[in-house]
């Protein structure tokens, strides 16, 4: 049988005769549902990045996650939502080890990097190399005091990248994955604190990029910024699927909602519950999910 | 007849929108430039399989009709296995709308559409079920007779038919375009839909009190007329969601 | 009427206008205890030029000093000064940045380093002569350096390091964490991020810092009494470059010295009045010094500032 398009062509004398009766035999084409009705998301499920093991984190005596099981999967944004203090930062921040640099912090579980099956958090582990692996952006853009070129340089610098024709070369992808070429390609030389505050936190973005990070850790990162350069940044994270794995941190539901794929709702420093976007935002099955997302606090 | 079908026969086709939000500032679809890809791709697909749903069942009218006209059976029992079909079609919208707004928020013309989306799948949903009535009709009749009251107003039934699936086509098309004009050529439409059916109840009436033997068949006839005028009426429907997509008001009442 | 909170507008005016009588009573009362400071300072200051112009002059500079008052001159003292600085500041830097990098960026928060911020910002309050009997038995005696300029400027050192430890923590620690965190973030060390990022921009405060302190050492005279400054010597220490292989030689360390606060109060101490214009030319020269040193501080300060905004 055609499909809808083949049906629905200008095909003027096939309608006409219709209209006529002067169809063939067989009578109009049926339009084929399949292919005008697919499903947007693929129906097969990708398979994890990462996934949390029983992880528990102390902040001196005070427990901040309790028993996280969450699979990260692979190319996929996966947001996590919750209110102030249930442990949402906390726990992105355990992915790249950033509690380290604080005093008296417990790791308990396992945060499991596939495929080599490495444990994040696992005393033997080195919070440096984890942090070469896993990149970050933060909720305000903070850029070093240097040059754009400088700034998207440093992380390949550390990398004992310094050959001027490969920096140049990684620079530019990085910007270019980031969408912020066009607007900075001319100014690569002036320091970065001259840019826009949406232009900024994109030259941060490019910066986690260019080292090529399994994992891209976003904390709320559009917090600070107007509409226009959230939404730029919104749709850059969607694209930056095919690249990444990504797992952001927002308070701001809609944008959750907008922008990934994956929603994991936190509570008290527990995993209260984790599905489809579209499944969390039209029937959450735990009351608690509804009564946050809904907004009946109370 | 055949003037009016040709004038709007184009057929009803996907208009071919420019795609990337990049272009869509300059082009004609004002549904279209978001920054976020995804809600320019969702809302159009949204669009899209309404306009597919439209000429699916606009082609149900016909060969409904026509399988009535020609006392086509197997004709009639296509029409009939497609009407799942319809259905389908507009769960599945009513359901990518809900999780359009969930998701992306719309607000404004966005919202319009989407909402306009919905119904429009519901009326079409409705004019599926019409014809299917229609189609059981066929289905039913016998071998034409001349004192059949199907022959009787053949050609007031062709008319309409040719007349609503007109009206159908230009609702969805405008649906399509978003187009204002269009949607009023529709509304203009449906006044002509309602003499032609006021005609062929008369002439009816007047070939029942000369002959009382079809009486079962007369009435069905007029419920097939009456589908049709009904299927106008959808149509009229689904230009009035267009208008309110487009203005932001319901033409003839207050704004919502 | 009742109690009410609430005031008419001429009641808020009337209560405003007293209110703003004392704001300026405060303003007038600052400025003049400043401008009478100032005033005091900007006095002596004239009273020094005033008593000592008949000394300025070319052959000021290049004298030794001498018993006759119209022949003496700084030559000494300030050559002398001049080393024992640049001793001072080369040990001082490098120790107190060291120290201050240390305790903002590698030291654990437990009580021992505790201990140690406390007796840092202490040490600035021990009186000077406390360090010259320090390096009166250290440095002279038991290290054997003698009574050079080397002992001077390690005494000196000592003296401003802890100037230099605290004015180096504070540009440390005025460099955002949020720097730091992106630093790290990009899985850089800890020295790494310190290398690139907190020093660079902590030079301008750590060198105001350091030049703080020197102006503070150009004028103390108790612990290089204490270690034996000679107040009458007319001869320089030898000449730290030279003509042949390795160009450069450090005898001069070992030599002994004068310094500007010695020669000023020797000459102040002699019966002899002429030697008072010596005394004011010297003491005059000596301030104009320190507040060159300070104006460079805060030209260093304002240069550095104003290349980073956060």
């Amino acid at each position: 049988m055609n499909t809808t398009v083949d049906t629905m062509t200008a095909n003027k004398s096939r309608q006409a005769a219709t209209m006529q009766g002067e169809t063939s035999a067989q009578g109009p084409a049926t339009p084929s549902l399949s292919i005008a009705m697919e499903d947007r998301k693929a129906s097969r499920a990708n398979p994890a990045k990462a996934s949390s093991e029983k992880l528990n984190f102390w902040y001196g005596s005070n427990q901040a996650l309790k028993n996280i099981n969450l699979v990260i999967p692979e190319h996929q944004v996966t947001a996590l939502i919750g209110p102030s203090g249930c442990g949402k930062s906390t726990f992105l921040r355990c992915f790249n080890r950033m509690h380290d640099l604080q005093a008296d912090t417990k790791y308990e579980g396992a945060i499991m990097l596939r495929p080599d099956n490495v444990n994040l958090v696992g005393p033997e582990t080195d919070p440096i190399e984890v942090r070469m692996r896993i990149g970050m952006v933060f909720q305000k853009a903070n850029p070093f005091p240097k040059s754009v070129f400088e700034n998207v340089a440093y992380g390949l610098r550390l990398r004992g990248i310094n050959n001027k024709t490969e920096l140049a070369e990684r620079v530019e992808q990085a910007l270019r994955g980031a969408a912020i070429w066009d607007e900075v390609k001319d100014r690569l030389n002036d320091s970065a604190l001259a840019l826009s505050g949406g232009q900024m936190q994109r030259v941060c973005i490019s910066r986690a990029l260019a080292t090529e990070p399994e994992i891209l850790l976003f904390d709320e990162p559009t917090s600070a910024l107007d509409p226009i350069a959230t939404a730029k940044i919104e749709e850059l994270i969607t694209e930056l699927r095919a690249r990444v794995t990504v797992l952001i941190v927002t308070h701001n539901m809609q944008q959750a909602a907008r922008v990934s794929d994956f929603t994991a709702f936190m509570y008290l420093g527990e995993l209260v519950e984790v599905d489809a976007t579209s499944k969390i935002f039209t029937n959450p099955a735990k009351k608690a999910t509804e009564d946050y997302i809904t907004g009946r606090y109370g | 007849m055949e003037a009016d079908e040709q004038s709007t026969a184009a057929g009803v086709m996907p208009s071919k929108r420019a795609t990337g939000a990049a272009a869509s500032h300059g082009g004609s679809d004002p549904l279209e430039g978001h920054t976020s890809k995804t809600m320019d791709q969702s809302l159009t697909e949204l669009r899209t399989h309404a306009v597919e749903m439209g000429g699916l069942v606009i082609d149900q009218v016909s060969s409904a009709v026509k399988a009535l006209l020609d006392r086509d059976l197997r004709l009639a029992e296509l029409v009939l296995s497609r009407e799942p079909l319809v259905n389908d079609y507009e769960s599945r919208l009513d359901r990518d709308t809900l999780t359009f707004i969930a998701l992306q928020q719309p607000v404004a013309t966005d919202l319009r559409a989407t909402r306009a989306v919905a119904r429009v799948a519901l009326e079409l949903e409705r004019v599926g079920d019409e014809s299917k009535k229609i189609a059981r009709f066929a289905a039913k009749a016998g071998a034409a007779s001349e004192h059949d009251p199907v022959v009787a107003v053949a050609r007031y039934l062709r008319h309409m038919a040719g007349l609503s699936t007109t009206m159908l086509r230009s609702a969805v098309r405008a649906l399509d375009e978003a187009s204002p004009v269009l949607a009023h050529e529709v509304l203009a439409l449906d006044k002509e839909l309602d003499a032609e059916f006021a005609t062929a109840i008369r002439q009816l009436m007047s070939f029942v009190m000369e002959d009382h033997q079809f009486l079962r068949a007369t009435i069905d006839t007029i419920f097939a007329l009456k589908g049709l005028e009904r299927i106008g009426d959808h149509a009229k429907n689904i230009a009035e969601q267009v208008l309110y997509m487009v203005e932001g008001e319901r033409p003839g009442r207050k704004s919502a | 009427m009742a109690a009410t909170t609430h005031l008419t507008l001429e009641e808020i005016r009337k209560g405003l206008s007293w209110r703003k009588q004392i704001d300026k009573l405060f303003i007038a009362i600052g400025l003049a205890l400043l401008f009478g400071c100032l005033g005091i300072l900007a006095i002596l200051f004239f009273d020094l030029v005033r008593d000592g112009s008949s000394r300025f002059g070319w052959d000021f500079f290049t004298s030794f000093p001498s018993r006759k008052a119209e022949n003496a001159g700084i030559l000494s003292a300030a050559v002398g000064t001049m080393l024992i600085m640049l001793v001072t500041a080369l040990l001082a830097l490098p120790v107190g940045v060291a120290a201050a990098i240390y305790l903002e960026e590698y030291a654990p928060k437990n009580w021992f380093t505790g201990i140690i911020e406390i007796n840092v910002t202490n040490l600035a309050g021990v009186p000077s002569i406390i360090y010259g009997l320090l390096a009166l038995g250290l440095f002279v005696y038991q290290f054997n350096f003698g009574q050079s300029v080397l002992t001077a400027g390690l005494t000196l050192a000592l003296l401003i390091l802890p100037i230099v430890i605290v004015a180096t923590r504070e540009s440390l620690r005025s460099v955002p964490k949020a720097i730091r965190e992106a630093a790290y973030g990009l899985g850089a060390t800890r020295w790494e991020v310190t290398k690139d990022h907190v020093l660079p921009y902590s030079t301008g405060g750590i060198l105001t810092g350091l030049i703080l302190g020197l102006s503070r050492a150009i004028g103390e005279t108790a612990p290089i009494i204490t270690i034996g400054a000679l107040s009458f010597i007319a001869f320089l220490p030898p000449s730290p470059v030279t003509g042949e292989f390795p160009f450069l030689n450090f005898e001069w360390l070992r030599s002994e010295f004068t310094a500007m606060p010695i020669q000023m109060f020797n000459w102040v101490s002699r019966p002899d009045q002429a030697f008072q214009a010596n005394a004011a030319a010297a003491g005059a020269i000596l301030l104009g010094m320190t507040l060159a040193m300070n104006a460079v501080a805060i030209w260093i300060r304002y240069r550095f500032r104003k290349k980073i905004s956060w």
